[in-house]
């Protein structure tokens, strides 16, 4: 065998050769004493690059990587949980029921026709509405799609159990409107909903473009730029990073660490005028579908929301209901 | 099949975050990407998983150091606003003076060397590493020959030309 070249050295010292060639390579060195000093200088060589690259490792950290089946998954709930569409099914059929009940015009049967694949017990709750229909709503104003008619049910459900955590809406929502496209004959643009609350602060539940971690970072000069001001807030926790929505020009998110794992996002706009007005007056109308959320984009969820000057900021993260709205109540 | 992913994670998450390291010098960053691989593993369950995640890693890394270039002044900021980390000012200063040097060093290797002998340092056999740079498998020693002492000449030169002016 002629001498060894670096690659053959390298790949021998680093255990890579397969048996034979190692094995001829193993009787040269026994023969060349070139080549054993040769192999003595590659030897080290890597040992220097390995702690040379040792140096460049991230610092330990304490804390031990989240298990695996902790990582967020950006699959759509309803996909991963799939067995549990029937039980989203007899939710929807309950919020279907319990928002006509409280519907005081008497067309309940037109959107009960909407629903054509909900069970048995929709016509139950259809009944029911029959005889209560005399009964005034108080603050939900719709804009007449089957669509906003679901998402104002489920809203109000969360919004009385406050401080309950209410998963029920972010399951149902999705299915609603499945089910409730299968039988429209016009697709259902995806509504604003907006309810207002007991409290001083106006509390939003809208559909929004999912959070997304894959909107484009900007700086927080065109940020205020953007919201004609400084972009609200959590005080007190670190700042990730700012977002846009690449979908819709007004929208940015800030990403704040509650802890290491945990990140929350504060979506926020500026009003539009008519918005803010109509978030001041009592009544809460609907606002018209906005162009901007992809039409049956299917990732749509509930984010609990509030107006804080002139910004209407919504909140989203891996917390409970009650957790995401009292750290909505902290955002300046 | 998950069941093999989480084997995976357990014996892979460190290097690939170590690996991540190396490409955005962010401790906080390469966690989270390497995160992101495997959620994106977990989507996707591919057949070779730990290949697939060095080669989603990677694409996330270079995606990031595009945003990053584009965004260093607000990274900046960010930055400034971070709590200190808990070590002495001297220890501080001495591994950021090394890790500096070792970075401007590996920045020097050609894209491929500086992969290939990533991918080593991450526990990559010869034969990943081949099928992860399109290398052939017999080159993948000359490669790493070439990147080794490449980067040890490139960090030693820094380390002079710390102290000596150079002329």
């Amino acid at each position: 065998m002629s001498h060894a070249d670096d690659g053959t050295l390298h790949a021998y010292l680093d255990g890579e050769l397969s048996p034979v060639e190692r094995e001829r390579l193993d009787r040269h060195l026994a023969d060349c004493a070139a080549c054993r000093a040769r192999r003595d200088e590659e030897r080290a060589l890597i040992e220097r690059a390995d702690r040379l690259l040792a140096l460049a490792a991230p610092p330990e950290r304490a804390a031990p990587p989240p298990p695996l089946s902790e990582l967020r998954r950006p699959r759509p709930l309803w996909v991963v949980r799939y067995p549990l569409a029937w039980a989203a099914t007899i939710v929807l059929a309950f919020g279907v029921g319990w928002y006509l009940h409280g519907l005081p015009a008497p067309d309940a049967e037109p959107a009960v026709a909407l629903v054509p694949r909900a069970p048995a017990i929709t016509a139950g709750a259809a009944r029911a509405t029959a005889e209560r229909r005399d009964r005034s709503a108080e603050s939900v104003v719709s804009n007449g799609s089957a669509g906003a008619l679901a998402s104002a049910a489920t809203s109000r459900d969360s919004l009385s159990g406050a401080g309950v955590q209410a998963p029920a809406p972010s399951v149902v929502a999705p299915q609603n409107r499945a089910a409730l496209r299968g039988g429209s004959p016009a697709p259902v643009p995806p509504a604003r909903v907006t309810v207002r609350a007991a409290d001083q602060s106006q509390l939003f539940v809208a559909r929004q473009a999912p959070a997304s971690t894959t909107w484009p970072v900007i700086a927080p000069g065109p940020a205020r730029d953007l919201l004609g001001g400084a972009p609200a807030q959590i005080p007190g926790l670190p700042v990730l990073g700012i977002r846009r929505n690449p979908a819709d020009a007004g929208e940015i998110v800030v990403e704040q660490s509650v802890d290491s794992t945990t990140v929350v996002e504060v979506f926020q706009r500026r009003l539009e005028p008519v918005m803010l007005e109509r978030a001041q007056t009592a009544t809460v109308p609907s606002a018209a579908p906005q162009a901007s959320v992809p039409r049956g984009n299917a990732a749509a969820v509930a984010r609990p929301a509030r107006i804080i000057g002139s910004l209407r900021v919504e909140i989203a993260g891996p917390l409970s209901a009650d957790s995401l709205l009292r750290l909505l109540q902290l955002v300046r | 099949m998950s069941e093999d992913l989480s084997d995976v994670y357990r014996t892979t998450y460190r290097a690939l975050v170590r690996f991540l390291y190396r490409k955005v010098w962010d401790a906080e960053r390469a966690e989270d990407l390497a995160q992101e691989a495997f959620v994106r593993a977990l989507a996707h369950q591919p057949e070779n998983p730990r290949g697939w995640l060095f080669v989603v890693a990677a694409n996330l890394a270079r995606d990031e150091a595009r945003r990053a270039m584009r965004e260093r002044h607000h990274l900046t900021l960010l930055k400034a606003e971070a709590p200190a980390p808990v070590q002495s000012p001297d220890e501080t200063l001495d591994d950021e003076t090394r890790r500096r040097g070792m970075r401007a060093a590996l920045e020097q290797l050609t894209p491929r060397d500086r992969e290939a002998l990533l991918l080593w340092d991450a526990g990559m056999s010869y034969d990943e590493i081949a099928a992860q740079t399109g290398l052939a498998r017999g080159a993948v020693g000359t490669t790493l020959a070439r990147a080794r002492r490449r980067l040890v000449e490139a960090y030693e030169a820094g380390n002079e030309g710390s102290h000596v002016a150079r002329g």
